[in-house]
């Protein structure tokens, strides 16, 4: 008996804690972001490399427009890469919004550049002098499945992922530091994807009308093999101060979601760079990875090392780095994997034939390059991916390739055309070319393979008036007019409607709104668009 | 045992106006009709009293009029009564054993022993009894939580390794325990206070006119005073919470001649972290404290204590950003506190006495990096050790004249960090050099009465700080570029100052129930806590003023109006201050203290100005009672510095972490009937200032907030209310075994206060509806959401 209180009491204990404690320390909500935007900040990113022709500099001044904080790029500056010994000068050249040197432009290790930017405005920016550190290479690349990599506040549960971890010997002879960054690649899944609309002519067609379209999405395939490109979202910065000299081994410098189970290659770039360097990356990493926990560093300026020379007391941001990079790659194969992924990944979801939607049907589209798309990956990490088809396409199988098919998706060898508007019969939403398309066609009971023979339409809308709400298309629908005693199929018998709104009075009355007032709600919206005309708050 | 706590400021009062009469008390033991001596008598409106002759008589002469008398005496209930004075009155009072009846040596040493506190001018006094009223987060009372209720002390939020005075940073209170220094007051990352809640007798908080017996931090003195274990008897009192236990006990060793007082409390929460929330799956927190301390009565001259205090803390927690650089599998933090006090108190014929006190501190944070794949662990350790030798000669005689003067010699010796990579080859191992300073001050105070409305204090301490080698110091070149050290050898002096520190108070009462102080103090402050996060890790780096980095100083003037209504039962003050800090520690943009050996170069020193006004009332008696505070105060910063890095907000002034130009905070408290009391305190003050951005720029594929200036912007308005409901249950007094349950609700209408909002990359469509275009998401962070319900059962055996 006593146990059994004992035990009672023991739950009765759990309970209470678990009800304090899962309270405590367990608070984040989103807020609104405030700043305190300042305009006309000048902001300098330049990088110099050993990689022949990345070396690249931008430069932006920061602007407010409708509220919003922008930056933009500053065009027709005179921008010098000074070789701080011999004080050479090398220029650089704008291509687009970024300046260059050249493709094959690169410097060596243990050189010293400083740079300077000369603003179209007469304005000089120089930077302090920075060494092109020796160059440490990755001896070993390899990943790391965690279930839990990391805990997201914001998803409220831990992130599985692949951990990419290095082995290297860190020299003894000097300090280094080291900034890690990674592109991964994986086979994009769609090219495109169109929320409550369909992909027509390259762009998500919504049509506002089509109840079809509802709470659905569909999905367009790439017209060619097409990489999505991901980058890391932090910082990831190392330094010898504890480890000089010593065989560094599991060092993570890069992670990896795991959120489709396609396989990724990870491309983990390793550049070594300057202590002053190293110090402002730790300080970007303390204002945007470290600034959520309880002992965050509270927020500070990001000093870089630019001067202004006409105006040494104007704000100039960002840094000129000259660093030593290496590129190594890891593949990681997650199609066999048995683990959930993070999320849900959208199913494949294309038009259908016989769709309520307007021809032509599509279902694929470009692979559009961008910074996060590309199709065009170098034969040594394509090797990676195994046997990826290329050149000629036959989606379908059915012996017709894509660029010849005229349904790419259904495989059709006789290629069928019946009205011979260059869609195939398997993939034509109106066969027979009428305009009603196959939906309205059999709702309406009409044939889809007779031209001749078409639904009823008096408003000549091609929706049939056996779907049609609005048969005459003068505005009132069909329904209104019955109420309003107008003839619903003569465009010219319009009901009464005093103020216009869009509601003939007769149903006005029926719905205790104002016939004589456009917006009987007050809240903008006409009583006739108006779902709850009554309610202020809704519309 | 009912103790009785505090100091009564006994001031005879010339009665010029009225017809006066004679009061007279006599005052016996109820059980044997024995009259009591040294019985106190506290009368009110007049603030005045004293106590019992060896007859049991007290006798005062006042005029016409309506007096509170409240008489109390140790060991015995007190007892409260309202007289109508208009004619000479002779009343007989008759007390009742409380509890237990203490040996007459026992009530001497006592008595004695009171007798070396001095009356001070701008003391913020809580006793166990006001500390166990404030509502609490788990159901016990916390000293650091309850002094957060009074006006002038704020913290950093709902977690903060310490409290704000008066505008001051954590660092700048010198928090003793026993007169033990205590370096990191919070387990659990500022959840509880260290000190052993039963071991408490009270909390003594100077902030104005410091006392000149006290040195070394700038912003105020929190004394918090371990019980005397004056007993005949043993007895046990305890508590069972729902994250702490605790138990301590009281006895006498050898009657008479030795005493003992041992508590302790322990929390063991790695079961409940990692099985209720998964973001702290990974969360391991357990602490201990414990409070020892040794009475003993050499004879009615000479009394000794030894005061004993430890705590460890052990904890990992995930939202705890990881030190960089050390591959490791997780960060553990594990810190020790543990000190020792030795007192020695003498007492001459002649009302004078001396203090001799032999300090001992050693606190000793580390960080533990269990090595990935082996049992390893790469230890990071630091330390500070205190130790201090202080005596004291006091006189107090009646005749409106004290005097106190002692000398003082402290010892620091600070081992800034180790890196210990245990038996792994795959890291270096490093090791700061210590660095040791001696802080040795004479000084001396004077009370004087030269007339019954105006009461003097005036103080002096000589304070003379030296660094000593072995040290290494850096030096820099024109540019502010590091160029080569210079060594100091073993005992070389590396940097030396001597300062004067002057205290004043002045108390000149312009009523019988109105006077008005005035204080000012210089104090400077050689340690300091160096940290850039907005609480103080308990691995934070502790450093000594150097050549680089100067003493803090700080000169404070205050003006205090003080109006007691109602017999003295509403008290009123307003007090003013304006404080005015050098060298104030503040980081620079980028800052990494981590085993950094020349700290100098990550921070920067700012002069500072604090003021505020206090308004303050409180009600002490009746069922209902409680205190109200209202603070307006600013805290203000402004760096002097030449390099564009240290020059923060463009050497503007700029609001301090602990601005907080609002602040009330109230406690009411109804004491309905014996065995329910029923307990609300509010505190609302301005949001925390804080950082926001001034712009943003894209690098790395990461948006990148810009800061241009510093605490710009503010938190949401902090408010929260708590409510307690304490029930007793014994219904028979006399009963040896006292059990009570103690209900709280911390934050009872579910106020989310935020502790930090940060910003956050923008991750596709999340929280788009918050964060509409903005560049950047932003969260805020509130350590509680909703109320926080606690039940905790406490007992008592005697």
């Amino acid at each position: 008996m006593l146990d059994e209180t004992c035990v009672l009491f023991m739950n009765i204990l759990k309970y209470i804690n678990f009800s304090i404690l899962f309270i405590f320390l367990s608070c984040i909500d989103p807020v609104s972001p405030e700043f305190d935007f300042k305009e006309n900040l000048i902001i300098i990113n330049a990088l110099a490399t050993n990689v022949p022709g990345a070396t690249n500099v931008t430069v932006e001044k920061t602007f407010i427009e409708f509220g919003d904080y922008k930056s933009k790029p500053i065009s027709g500056c005179a921008i010098d890469l000074i070789n701080s010994e011999t004080k050479e000068r090398i220029s650089f050249s704008q291509i687009e919004d970024v300046y260059y040197i050249s493709d094959v432009f690169k410097i060596s290790p243990g050189t010293r550049w400083e740079l300077e930017v000369t603003l179209p405005d007469g304005e000089i920016y120089r930077s302090t002098s920075e060494l092109a550190p020796v160059k440490v290479p990755i001896e070993e690349i390899y990943s790391e499945f965690n279930p839990e990599m990391i805990y997201d506040e914001v998803y409220g549960g831990y992130i599985p992922g692949d951990e990419v971890k290095i082995d290297f010997q860190d020299p003894v002879a000097d300090k280094n530091f080291y900034l890690f960054q990674y592109r991964a690649y994986q086979e994009e899944m769609y090219c495109k994807i169109c929320e409550e609309s369909i992909l027509r002519e390259g762009d998500c067609l919504e049509e506002p009308n089509n109840p079809f379209l509802l709470d659905k999405y569909f999905t367009y395939i790439c017209d060619q093999p097409c990489w999505k490109i991901t980058y890391n979202d932090e910082i990831i910065v190392f330094n010898d101060e504890f480890t000089n000299g010593k065989n560094i081994s599991k060092l993570l410098v890069g992670r990896v979601p795991y959120e489709t189970k396609q396989d990724i290659l990870v491309e983990v770039i390793n550049l070594n760079i300057s202590e002053n360097a190293y110090n402002y990356y730790k300080a970007i990493k303390d204002l945007i990875d470290n600034n959520s926990g309880l002992n965050a560093p509270l927020p500070t300026a990001l000093v870089g090392n630019f001067n202004g020379i006409t105006n040494p007391e104007s704000t100039v941001l960002g840094r000129f780095t000259a660093g030593s990079s290496e590129v190594k790659s890891v593949f990681i194969p997650r199609n066999k994997r048995t683990e959930r992924t993070l999320g849900t990944i959208k199913l494949p979801s294309s038009e259908a034939y016989g769709d309520p939607i307007p021809n032509p049907m599509t279902y694929e589209t470009a692979c559009e390059e961008s910074v996060n798309r590309t199709a065009i990956l170098s034969a040594d990490k394509r090797e990676f991916f195994g046997e990826i088809e290329t050149g000629d396409l036959d989606l379908d199988k059915d012996g017709v390739l894509d660029q010849d098919d005229n349904c790419i998706t259904f495989p059709n060898p006789d290629q069928t055309d019946l009205d011979a508007d260059g869609i195939g019969d398997l993939c034509d939403n109106d066969r027979d070319g009428d305009g009603y398309i196959l939906y309205y066609e059999n709702i309406c009971e009409s044939d889809d393979l007779d031209a001749s023979q078409t639904p009823l339409d008096t408003d000549l809308d091609f929706i049939p008036d056996c779907v049609d709400t609005d048969d005459d298309n003068d505005g009132y629908s069909d329904e209104f007019e019955g109420i309003a005693e107008s003839d619903p199929l003569d465009v010219d018998s319009l009901p009464l409607d005093t103020d216009q709104d869009g509601l003939p009075d007769a149903v006005e009355s029926r719905r205790r709104t104002d016939p004589n007032n456009p917006d009987t709600d007050g809240d903008g919206v006409k009583d006739g668009d108006d779902a709850y005309p009554r309610d202020p708050n809704r519309s | 045992m009912t103790c009785i706590q505090g100091l009564f400021f006994i001031v005879s009062l010339g009665s010029i106006f009225a017809q006066e009469y004679s009061l007279t008390l006599n005052i016996s033991d109820q059980e044997n009709s024995q009259p009591l001596e040294g019985v106190t008598v506290l009368i009110s409106p007049c603030d005045c009293g004293g106590i019992t002759n060896s007859s049991g008589i007290f006798s005062k002469r006042l005029k016409t009029g309506q007096y509170n008398l409240l008489v109390e005496y140790l060991g015995y209930g007190s007892q409260q009564i309202t007289v109508d004075l208009n004619s000479n009155q002779s009343l007989k009072l008759e007390l009742l054993i409380e509890e237990e009846q203490l040996s007459e040596v026992i009530l001497l040493a006592q008595k004695r022993n009171q007798n070396v506190e001095t009356p001070q001018m701008g003391v913020l006094e809580l006793n166990v009894r006001d500390l166990i009223k404030v509502p609490t987060v788990m159901g016990e009372f916390d000293v650091l939580k309850s002094i957060t209720l009074m006006a002038g002390v704020n913290s950093s939020g709902d977690l903060s390794n310490g409290v704000s005075i008066r505008g001051g940073s954590l660092d700048q209170n010198l928090m003793l325990y026993d007169g033990a220094p205590v370096f990191n007051p919070t387990h659990l990352f500022g959840l509880f206070s260290v000190f052993t809640p039963d071991a408490i007798s009270g909390v003594d908080i100077y902030r104005a006119n410091i006392p000149a017996k006290y040195g070394g931090r700038i912003a105020s003195v929190i004394e918090i005073k371990v019980k005397n274990p004056y007993t005949d008897s043993f007895k046990v009192e305890g508590g069972i919470g729902l994250i702490s236990n605790r138990l301590s006990i009281t006895t006498p060793l050898i009657k008479d001649k030795l005493m003992l007082t041992a508590g302790g409390r322990t929390g063991f929460s790695d079961l409940l972290f990692p099985l209720l929330i998964p973001r702290l799956k990974n969360t391991r927190a357990n602490f201990i404290d414990s409070t020892v301390k040794l009475l003993y009565l050499l004879n009615s001259y000479n009394q000794v204590s030894y005061t004993y205090f430890l705590s460890n803390d052990f904890y990992q927690l995930d939202l705890i950003s990881n030190i960089e650089n050390i591959v490791s599998s997780s960060n553990q933090y594990d810190f020790k506190t543990r000190n020792h006090s030795l007192k020695w108190l003498h007492t001459f014929e002649n009302e004078t006495n001396l203090t001799s006190r032999l300090i001992h501190s050693k606190y000793t944070p580390q960080n533990l990096f269990p090595e990935l794949d082996t049992e390893n662990i790469i230890r990071f350790e630091s330390q500070i050790e205190y130790t201090s030798l202080q005596s004291e000669f006091a006189n107090s005689n009646a005749k409106g004249l004290g005097f106190y003067s002692g000398v003082e010699i402290k010892r620091y010796q600070i081992s800034p960090g180790s890196l210990n990579p245990g038996n792994t080859n795959s890291i270096n191992p490093v090791t700061l050099n210590d660095e040791t300073g001696f802080e040795s001050s004479v000084y001396a105070n004077l009370d004087w009465n030269p007339n019954s409305n105006l009461a003097i204090a005036v103080g002096l301490r000589l304070t003379q700080f030296s660094l000593l080698g072995p040290f290494d110091q850096a030096q820099y070149d024109s540019n502010g570029l590091f160029d080569g050290t210079i060594s100091f050898g073993e005992q070389e002096t590396v940097s030396s100052y001597v300062n004067p520190e002057p205290r004043l108070g002045i108390n000149y009462k312009l009523g019988e129930n109105t006077s008005v102080k005035i204080s000012y103090a210089r104090i400077f402050q050689y340690l300091q806590n160096i940290y850039n996060t907005n609480t103080p890790l308990p691995t934070s780096r502790w450093k000594l003023s150097d050549r680089y980095i100067t003493p803090q100083k700080n000169n404070t003037f205050g003006l205090g109006l003080y109006q007691n209504f109602l017999n003295s039962n509403l008290e009123f003050s307003l007090e003013g201050y304006y404080r005015k800090t050098e060298n104030n520690l503040t980081y620079k943009p980028g800052a990494d203290f981590f085993l950094a050996e020349f700290i100098e170069k990550e921070i920067t020193q700012a002069e500072g100005k604090s003021y505020g006004v206090e308004l303050s009332l409180r009600k002490n008696l009746g069922k209902v009672n409680g205190i109200f505070n209202y603070t307006w105060s600013r805290s203000l910063l402004k760096t002097n510095a030449l390099d564009p890095i240290g020059r923060i907000n463009n050497n503007s002034w700029y609001a301090s972490d602990f601005d907080r130009p609002h602040t009330v905070n109230a406690t009411v408290n109804f004491e309905g009937d014996r065995y329910n009391t029923f307990s609300f305190n509010f505190v609302g003050q301005t949001g925390r200032p804080y950082t926001i951005a001034n712009g943003i720029f894209q690098t790395q594929n990461v948006t990148i907030p810009i800061y241009l200036n510093r605490n710009n912007a503010r938190l949401p308005t902090y408010h929260r209310l708590d409510f307690s409901w304490k029930i007793a249950y014994s219904k028979d007094p006399g009963r040896r075994f006292k059990g009570d349950w103690t209900f709280t609700v911390y934050n009872l209408y579910s106020r989310d206060n935020p502790y930090n909002i940060y910003y956050t990359q923008r991750n596709g469509v999340q929280d788009g509806e918050v964060f509409l275009g903005s560049p950047l998401g932003a969260y805020e962070l509130s350590i509680l959401k909703g109320a926080l319900v606690s039940l905790s059962y406490n007992f008592k055996f005697q």
